[in-house]
């Protein structure tokens, strides 16, 4: 993975550039850091320790790759409460669609950890309550991807 | 820079329709200096100037003096939409849909209090679920929900918290009309049905104050806040429930644009025509969420009463001054030219405002207005404001708060040698948080100076001081 991130300065919540050479790059860099700022500093590593390992899917329709990019995330945020599991690591990518204006069809499979009920709640920094739509997504003239991304706390 | 502002007046400031192309109104921000030069540094007039771009918006894209940058919608925004030619849009309720404030008084003064403070601290920290991730004691069945989204605050008074003469004091009643429980979804209902009765964390709190001064003693004295009398103050909204709400309607107003035809110069205004279907499920959706505020601070409030009468004895008497919330939509009727007109009016940071003589308010309050609650933020003044006629100009809107002026990571970076819970005992204040990040987040000194705020807007004669509050004790999460 070429791609990373790192955290900027907002005045109210907390913003994010991320980076990668494509989506799924991207989308792994993104991944990643969400979970940088959710965590406590050693929340990742202490999961991953104990925790089996799952794998998964998401279908989701999207208008373009930055709202695929936030829906993701936001399934990311969701899915420790209604899932028991946190994806970590995105494992493949596959984007449909998009001619004449239709919409975006993306197939996400994931690893994931899995959580005991009630056992996450020591893991969380903070409450990130969604990724929101307040960022943006561009290329720059090499064709890789840049995103800023906002979280509401 | 200048500020592409036009003084209007000593507190406002018209941000002309042709400074973007595509305006259709121009903005109207309510400010003095210190305010403009936060405004300047944050340039959150862009945000005034893009909602100025919305289908059927009426007057002015207002902004109030605690405005500050949003998703979309500037924090401190105001704009009426018509209902038959305009739109509704979730940037302009935002997240936390019904985020608001309760605000209740005792028959008890500040020394009275003071002598069981601990007590009563530990006692409401362990009375009131709070912090991230907090679940509540109480975990509804899918149907219960149901009935929250439908009912609001009387589902909580009809299951025995509280009691009906506190839905006297909540805005509409405590419930609003028009939720539709169908129309939010499972997800926003799984993430809502493990935090009834939470405060969550961020900027919300639960505080003991003491009222230090007094600016209407007539009207102070009738809502059980004369000087120095204590009251207790619940900030939070409709937690993750409301979050999904938002979220999910923003897919659906993206793609219900591309259907009418709308475009936004931020992707984060999505909206969609009042009187479609996506429009109408918004609103519904919204107001169940908003239901789910109401129900959630009504539970709070009933815990909360409940810790005071364990401490300070059953003879406490404790009234529930009003419950309002700052992130809503409203369909309303206004007078506009001399023509009444039915408006979707979205108050995103704002309070509504209702004037002496209202229909909407209840009978106690009509001849003083409405009870507007001004959260300060930890260590920081609250006040009490009351709607005035005055703010028919602004659809009976006022501020909601002071707005921050420094980023978390400034604010935690500034402080990370001091030691906030002293630094705040030493001034009379009594901290109790669950996360020390947040409590180096939220130091008083990362918002705008909330007295400077309240005197704009009693100043444009929006709205007008009724008691200043002072915390004694914060609760956060």
């Amino acid at each position: 993975m070429a791609g990373g991130y790192r955290e900027l300065d907002h005045p109210a919540d907390i913003a994010l550039e991320v980076w990668g050479d494509d989506l799924l790059d991207l989308l792994r860099s993104a991944t990643c850091a969400l979970l940088s700022v959710w965590l406590k500093p050693d929340g990742l590593e202490g999961i991953s320790r104990s925790s089996p390992r799952v794998e998964g899917r998401e279908s989701i329709e999207v208008v373009d790759e930055f709202d695929l990019l936030i829906q993701w995330l936001n399934r990311v945020l969701l899915a420790p409460q209604l899932k028991l599991r946190l994806p970590h690591h995105v494992l493949d990518l596959d984007v449909r669609g998009g001619v004449e204006g239709d919409f975006l069809q993306a197939e996400i499979s994931y690893e994931a950890l899995t959580l005991a009920k009630g056992s996450s709640e020591a893991l969380w920094a903070r409450e990130i309550k969604s990724v929101t739509y307040g960022g943006g997504l561009n290329r720059d003239p090499s064709g890789r991807y840049r995103a800023l991304l906002i979280l509401d706390i | 820079m200048a500020l592409p502002l036009r003084r209007v007046d000593h507190v406002r400031w018209e941000l002309p329709v042709d400074y973007k192309r595509g305006m259709r109104v121009p903005g109207l921000i309510f400010a003095d200096s210190y305010v403009l030069e936060t405004i300047e540094e944050e340039k959150a007039y862009e945000q005034v100037a893009n909602v100025a771009f919305l289908p059927g918006i009426q007057r002015y894209s207002f902004a109030m003096p605690d405005i500050h940058w949003g998703y979309g919608f500037p924090i401190g925004g105001v704009a009426a939409f018509d209902v038959d030619e305009g739109v509704v849009s979730p940037g302009g309720v935002g997240y936390d849909i019904s985020c608001g404030v309760r605000l209740m008084a005792l028959s008890l003064t500040e020394e009275e209090v003071r002598k069981h403070l601990d007590k009563l601290a530990a006692r409401l920290f362990s009375a009131v679920p709070s912090g991230v991730g907090s679940s509540g004691a109480l975990e509804l069945s899918f149907k219960e929900l149901d009935e929250v989204l439908e009912e609001g605050a009387k589902w909580a008074v009809r299951r025995g918290f509280g009691t009906r003469e506190d839905l006297k004091y909540i805005e509409e009643g405590g419930s609003l009309r028009g939720a539709d429980p169908d129309k939010v979804s499972r997800t926003a209902k799984e993430r809502g049905r493990e935090q009834m009765g939470t405060l969550g964390s961020g900027n919300h709190f639960l505080e003991i104050q003491a009222v230090e001064e007094v600016y209407d003693e007539a009207i102070a004295s009738r809502v059980g806040l004369g000087l120095g009398r204590v009251a207790v103050m619940v900030h939070c909204g409709s937690r993750g429930l409301g979050h999904q709400v938002c979220d999910d309607y923003i897919k659906v107003m993206m793609r219900a644009m591309r259907k009418y035809g709308i475009s936004v110069p931020d992707r984060q205004l999505c909206c969609a025509p009042v009187r479609s279907d996506e429009g109408r499920d918004y609103l519904s959706a919204m107001r169940a969420a908003a239901n789910f505020a109401l129900a959630n601070r009504q539970v709070i409030g009933h815990w909360v009463r409940r810790a005071l009468e364990e401490v300070l004895g059953q003879s406490v008497e404790i009234r529930l001054v009003y419950d309002v919330s700052h992130n809503m939509a409203h369909v309303e009727r206004h007078e506009l030219d001399g023509v009444w007109k039915e408006l979707c009016v979205h108050r995103k940071g704002a309070t509504r405002a209702l004037p002496p003589g209202h229909e909407g308010l209840p009978q106690e309050y009509r001849e003083i207005g409405q009870p507007v609650i001004i959260p300060g933020s930890m260590g920081t003044p609250s006040y009490l404001l009351v709607g005035t006629k005055g703010a028919a100009e602004t659809f009976y809107s006022t501020c909601h708060g002071s707005g921050r002026v420094m980023s978390r990571k400034q604010a935690v970076s500034s402080t990370r040698n001091k030691d906030v819970i002293e630094e705040l005992g030493k001034k009379g204040v009594k901290v109790m948080v669950k996360s020390r990040e947040t409590l180096h987040e939220e130091v008083p000194e990362a918002y705008k100076d909330i007295d400077r705020v309240v005197e704009v807007v009693q100043k444009a004669g929006i709205s007008r001081k009724l008691v200043k509050l002072r915390p004694i004790c914060v609760i956060k999460g």
